[in-house]
């Protein structure tokens, strides 16, 4: 009788019987979750379900591809940067490693210096250094680096000089001409890496790829540093000199790392010279 | 009272039928379905499965069958193991309850019924499963809950409204072409 009743109350709850047994279950599994044999099941399933993608998965999702896009945009964005800042990184040890052989390579002493600021664009271009008088930096000191040279030192305070670049419209350079020597004057003509070299005769022969060097006619830099690179030579019949466009050998833009030479014009030649140039406007 | 197992051979038929749409709705689930994701979530397909069983089949098999496409899905879709099929074996467990009786069809059911079921089954089984889901994460578990249950609940029920739309449709055919 018990028996019976039991039996026909377990047949009216066992469905909430089924339900409860089958949450236990449940439960069990996600205790067992990280058992070794359950993982190997897993890995099993797994194997499955990734023939199924390979089988199946060759559908293209729109929206999955329009994210994965743009985070290779992003990615790729990121990467560029860090590409130019290794680029920067790479450029600053190399001129880094070139300074530290220029002594060998000039016959002055050079105080290294860092550029902290550039004012370009205004016809009248200048770097900021980051030595001054406190260093040793005086005014008409050449700025070079083992490229060629980048300007002269035009005022300085105790931690700062300000270099007037060549890029500068007040900036005239007597130069010469590597194989033949013909000595002339370099101005800028107010194109960003474009110089002008006028007074060339035109008996001269000039080609493109010459290199040009400061001149020892003139005593405001040291002789035989690299200014530029002829690369285009046109004849003014009526002067009978050549019109002779120059690139500079150093993009000031990318520069960073630079050397002051100790070099300063002559006092008693710079007397000289003024006195002649008195003389000739008399 | 739902009705109890169907004996015999057509048992076994059913079983196999159904065995084979829980492993087409696997495949769609795991290759189609991620096409059609918004924000990661996608409609539940095994559990609307698990619906159309306790619906046709009554509450207990419909309880065995959420436990077991459960089990299933936490096989092979990458989660806690047990998740799924405590939540699928208690959303079996409530639609069952609303399995038509007797001589009842459940195509005499309202749409608006059925849309009802499916709702209370899917409400249920994704406040459980994302309940238990965010437990070890440190997030506010009301508003996440609140939150992914709302919106693969909601997800579910287009895609059933789709499908029982599509049903009634085709019962329908069938009755005018029985006439």
């Amino acid at each position: 009788m018990l028996l019976q009743r039991v039996v026909v109350f377990v047949q009216r709850v066992r469905a909430y019987l089924i339900l409860l047994a089958l949450l236990l279950a449940s439960v069990a599994l996600m205790q067992l979750d990280n058992e070794r044999q359950l993982r190997g099941l897993t890995a099993l399933t797994l194997v499955g379900v990734g023939a199924m993608h390979s089988l199946f998965g060759g559908f293209p999702n729109p929206i999955a591809l329009r994210q994965e896009n743009e985070l290779l945009h992003r990615l790729n964005t990121e990467l560029m940067l860090e590409v130019i800042q290794l680029r920067r990184a790479r450029a600053e040890n190399e001129q880094l490693r070139q300074l530290s052989n220029l002594r060998a390579l000039v016959p002055y002493g050079f105080i290294p210096a860092e550029i902290v600021g550039l004012t370009v664009g205004q016809l009248r271009n200048y770097a900021v250094l980051d030595k001054g008088s406190a260093d040793g930096v005086q005014v008409g000191m050449p700025v070079v680096t083992t490229a060629g040279l980048l300007g002269r030192v035009f005022d300085v305070s105790a931690h700062y000089a300000i270099v007037e670049l060549l890029e500068n419209r007040d900036v005239r350079i007597a130069v010469r001409l590597e194989k033949s020597g013909a000595e002339g004057i370099l101005a800028w003509e107010g194109t960003v890496g474009r110089f002008l070299l006028h007074y060339i005769p035109t008996s001269v022969p000039v080609q493109a790829g010459e290199r040009v060097l400061t001149a020892s006619s003139s005593d405001r830099f040291p002789p035989d540093i690299p200014v530029g690179t002829v690369y285009a030579v046109e004849r003014e019949p009526a002067s009978g000199f050549y019109r002779i466009h120059v690139v500079p050998v150093i993009p000031y833009q990318v520069l960073r790392h630079v050397a002051v030479l100790q070099h300063v014009p002559h006092p008693e030649r710079r007397l000289l010279e003024q006195r002649l140039r008195k003389l000739g406007r008399e | 009272m739902a009705p109890s197992l169907l004996p015999g051979v057509q048992v076994w038929l059913r079983l196999v039928g159904y065995s084979l749409a829980a492993f087409c709705c696997t495949v769609l689930h795991i290759v189609f379905l991620p096409l059609v994701a918004v924000a990661g979530i996608v409609p539940d397909l095994l559990l609307l499965l698990v619906f159309w069983i306790a619906l046709r089949e009554g509450q207990i098999a419909g309880t065995l069958a959420g436990f077991a496409i459960g089990v299933l899905m936490d096989l092979v879709l990458p989660g806690a193991l047990g998740l799924s099929a405590f939540a699928k074996t208690l959303a079996g467990f409530v639609v069952g309850f609303f399995a038509p009786v007797g001589n009842d069809d459940l195509r005499m059911m309202s749409i608006g019924k059925l849309l009802s079921v499916v709702a209370l089954g899917s409400g249920v089984h994704n406040v459980v499963y994302f309940a238990l889901f965010v437990h070890p994460m440190d997030v506010n578990p009301v508003e996440f809950v609140l939150k992914y249950a709302g919106a693969s609940t909601g997800y579910t029920l287009v895609v059933a409204t789709l499908l029982v739309l599509g049903l009634q449709l085709w019962w329908r055919r069938r009755v005018i072409s029985e006439r």
